[in-house]
């Protein structure tokens, strides 16, 4: 249809909108009105592939029933997600069905009613997958190891099919409760399945090859004005999540990837954590940047969203860096602690040894038969710091009983039973220093552990 | 009315097939079925099949009368199909319905006092057009209300087109819309504002993580809306069908964010229904048990322990990390023959062995839940299946 085809030049997108009569309804599709975007406003999610699309129209409308045409090709919109809102005159204007028709893939027909001939603002809303965004962190520790400089980031990714020009661009940090997935249901021959197979299970396919083909089609980037400073992220508490909107407009084309400033703090007080626990480590030691996500450490405005964390040490003034490790962060609530695993170190050692193994209070049945013992093992842990700094050890043993009894504690104001089966020790170590730690860890084996 | 595609008289076909069939005789005569005038479908309340009531109207002479009623490239279940006269129900008389071999098809044979013009309702269970449920719901800033529309999701793959159709839901009063083979139709059929909720924080022992700290991801308290299906919450004029439930919520922007979804369960007039929006991972609960001993150990005589009781010792860490207080539900099972040594917050029972607590916890405060309760009678040997959950 060669008016189709000018308007997707004119778009220079995929998403077409039809305003129709409702007395063209059978015949072959005329266009009426084509209205451009007045605005658009993007808001994604990080824990789901999901994006709230919502585009803001104007449009006249014909007094009786006009038929709206949305339709779109090669992008990843959810068809069950579509949405008209009327934002004026509601009540001389109604939505009174959408209408997937047969024979058709990405299009959807409303029904709109009016009681006149009006020109009216409606906002469109939608899902599509396939925009995506991460938070990123750098710290850059300072020489003492005692500070750090956080810089926080978000990078938006399009990959939807859709160009998204001067758009609102809000991100949203939570965990969402998701029944299918959008890419999963943007695929579907038929919006809401058929009723004919099991709730249209086998259609939920994602379209691979499409999928790739949309992945490889970037196209040349929107020219955006250079901004003088980088944009401001207002940041909003809203239920359990939190709403990150981005200053101004944003432009990302499909294919695209946007990097900004979302925080920035400095200095950040860090500790320096090693911690050995065989149960999640292995016979290894390993360390930990820890920081509080709290006012009084320059943070603690906003959760901090989970994301990969690059951590440096500065080493000279000249802004000379070394890299200390990457990791993962999970998201950090408000008050908070942040717990960087940078990996296995040798530069502080904790080593934990049985120096003494004995079977205690043996106990027999009548007929003499050996029916349990306390089994009896004087630990010593040998802790040394090699590093340059001051650092905290954390040693943790789990054992294999819960009837397990701890005496002979040697630093027992370093010492907590977290519960029935593990203890802690944390301590503090000078550079270059070390210290031992001893304990006996006594476990009533067989009959034992019935008598008190 | 649009000439029907697929269920259609076949006439001329079948005067041959009735001729050897039944060997005419001079008072039978073949009718052939004309267009309907008049469609309804009354879409179930399950997914997949649907009763379509049309009235036709029937030439009838004097004597028996056979109407062929034949389908084809449609799924009809031939022993829902029912022909009841409506015109003169006192003197038309149904004498017998036949199914001819490997045919969709069905003869109705009928009696007639005299020449008659004869309205029928034909009922027939269709399948593969139904109506389901989608839900939309917008809360408010403050999520203390919300509003809820209410769609019906039209599904016609029954093979059969509808020049119009009313349809009959249990959603409301009947409506009518064409609708064509292949095609879905969505149709807000209610739309109720300022419907009260309540927000649940459930943290539930059985499920979640005890020690959140130690997960690699963020581990998060599921968060639910709570709406009662009653007048006096604005809603309570039909039985919430199940279906697809897409929670948004206004922000202060003017615009709105999508909170999650859920699948709303079946919820009758007065019940309750919850809606899982997402997770929360600004209260964290850890639960630590920190000594069990076992007492009153009781053995036989060869010294073999048979029964003994055990005093358990735990402790739930609630921490609000947000702004503003949340009220927790926190479940706890406690299962076998237990009694309450020392719990430190009132409970509701939910059953013998699941307790509910409701923990008020203000913005940025942390609380202590200690459960110091024994498990009575535990038996070591013999019978152990009765130490467990016993329903």
């Amino acid at each position: 249809m060669p008016v189709r085809k000018k308007i997707n030049r004119l778009l220079s997108g995929v998403l077409i909108l039809f305003l129709l009569p409702l007395a063209e309804a059978d015949a072959k599709i005329d266009l009426v009105t084509l209205s451009d975007r007045d605005a658009v406003e993007t808001t994604i999610y990080n824990e789901a592939d999901l994006t709230l699309v919502r585009d803001k129209r104007t449009l006249n409308f014909v007094k009786g029933m006009n038929r709206l045409q949305f339709s779109w090709a090669n992008t990843r919109i959810d068809p069950t997600s579509l949405s008209l809102d009327i934002k004026k005159d509601a009540d001389k204007i109604s939505v009174v069905e959408i209408t997937y028709p047969p024979g058709t893939k990405d299009v959807g027909v409303w029904q709109i009613k009016a009681a006149e001939a009006c020109r009216a603002p409606v906002e469109i809303t939608y899902f599509t997958s396939g925009i995506s965004w991460q938070a990123y962190y750098v710290a850059v520790v300072s020489e003492d190891r005692n500070t750090s400089d956080l810089k926080g980031y978000v990078r938006v990714t399009n990959h939807s099919g859709e160009d998204y020009g001067n758009a609102l661009t809000r991100l949203v940090v939570g965990k969402i409760n998701i029944l299918d997935e959008i890419a999963g249901l943007a695929g579907l021959d038929h919006p809401y399945g058929r009723p004919d197979l099991m709730g249209g299970e086998p259609e939920r396919k994602i379209l691979l090859s499409k999928a790739k083909q949309v992945l490889t089609e970037a196209r040349s980037m929107a020219m955006d004005a250079a901004p003088a400073r980088p944009k401001e992220i207002a940041k909003e508490g809203l239920s359990e999540y939190f709403l990150y909107t981005v200053e101004g407009r944003e432009s990302i084309p499909h294919g695209w990837s946007k990097r900004l400033l979302s925080l920035q703090a400095d200095p950040v007080r860090v500790q320096n954590l090693y911690r050995y626990d065989r149960d999640r480590f292995g016979d290894a030691v390993v360390r930990f940047l820890t920081f509080d996500n709290k006012k009084e450490n320059h943070l603690g405005e906003t959760p901090l969203p989970g994301g990969e964390i690059k951590v440096f040490r500065s080493t000279g003034p000249k802004g000379e860096l070394e890299y200390i490790g990457a990791d993962t962060t999970k998201y950090i609530p408000v008050g908070k602690t942040a717990d960087l695993n940078l990996g296995e170190t040798l530069s502080v050692k904790i080593k934990p040894l049985v120096m003494a193994y004995r079977k205690e209070n043996l106990a027999f049945d009548k007929k003499g038969n050996i029916t349990g013992f306390d089994e009896v093992k004087d630990y010593e842990v040998r802790l040394s710091n090699f590093t340059h700094t001051r650092a905290t050890l954390e040693y943790v043993e789990n054992f294999d009983s819960p009837d397990v009894s701890i005496s002979r504690i040697s630093l027992p104001d370093r010492f907590k039973k977290t519960d029935q089966d593990s203890i802690t020790f944390t301590l503090e170590l000078a550079p270059q220093a070390s210290e031992t730690l001893k304990f006996t860890a006594s476990t009533p084996r067989g009959d034992r552990k019935w008598q008190p | 009315m649009a000439a029907l595609k697929t269920i259609k008289p076949m006439m001329i076909s079948l005067v041959f097939l009735f001729a050897l069939a039944f060997g005419l005789q001079a008072r039978t005569s073949l009718v052939s079925l004309p267009d309907r005038q008049d469609a309804a479908i009354r879409l179930q309340d399950r997914e997949g099949a649907a009763l379509v009531q049309e009235k036709r109207r029937l030439t009838l002479k004097k004597g028996i009368n056979h109407i062929d009623f034949s389908w084809q490239n449609v799924m009809i279940d031939p022993s829902s199909i029912l022909l009841a006269p409506l015109s003169h129900p006192d003197k038309i008389i149904l004498l017998s319905v036949s199914y001819p071999p490997a045919e969709a098809a069905l003869v109705w044979e009928i009696s007639s006092p005299e020449d008659l013009e004869e309205e029928v309702m034909i009922s027939y269970l269709l399948s593969n057009i139904d109506g389901i449920v989608a839900y939309q719901a917008l809360a408010d800033t403050k999520e203390t209300v919300l509003e809820l529309r209410t769609y019906l999701v039209l599904r016609n793959f029954s093979g059969e087109p509808f020049n119009p159709v009313t349809a009959h839901t249990s959603l409301g009063p009947p409506f009518t819309t064409p609708i064509q083979n292949l095609e879905t139709k969505k149709i807000l059929v209610s739309r109720n504002p300022d419907i009260p909720i309540k927000k649940i924080y459930t943290w539930d022992a059985l499920t979640m993580p005890h020690e959140p700290e130690k997960s690699e991801t963020g581990v998060g308290i599921p968060v639910s809306y709570e709406l009662t299906n009653q007048k006096a919450s604005k809603l309570g004029n039909f039985a919430l069908r199940p279906g697809k439930t897409r929670l948004f919520q206004q922000d202060n922007q003017g615009s709105t964010i999508f909170l999650g979804e859920d699948t709303t369960s079946f919820t009758p007039m007065g019940g309750k229904t919850r809606l899982h929006i997402g997770d929360s991972r600004d209260i964290v609960v850890t639960k630590h048990r920190l000594d069990a001993a076992k007492t009153n150990v009781r053995r036989n005589s060869d010294g073999q322990v048979q029964v003994y009781d055990e005093t358990v010792k735990e402790e739930i860490l609630m921490e609000n990390l947000k702004d503003g207080p949340v009220t927790l539900s926190i479940v706890e099972t406690l299962p076998g023959h237990w009694e309450k040594v020392d719990i430190s917050s009132p409970y509701t029972l939910k059953d013998h062995q699941t307790l509910i607590f409701a923990i008020d916890l203000p913005a940025k405060a942390k609380k202590t839940l200690t459960l110091n309760y024994k498990v009575l009678n535990i038996f070591a040997a013999n019978f152990s299946e009765f130490n467990g959950a016993r329903d």
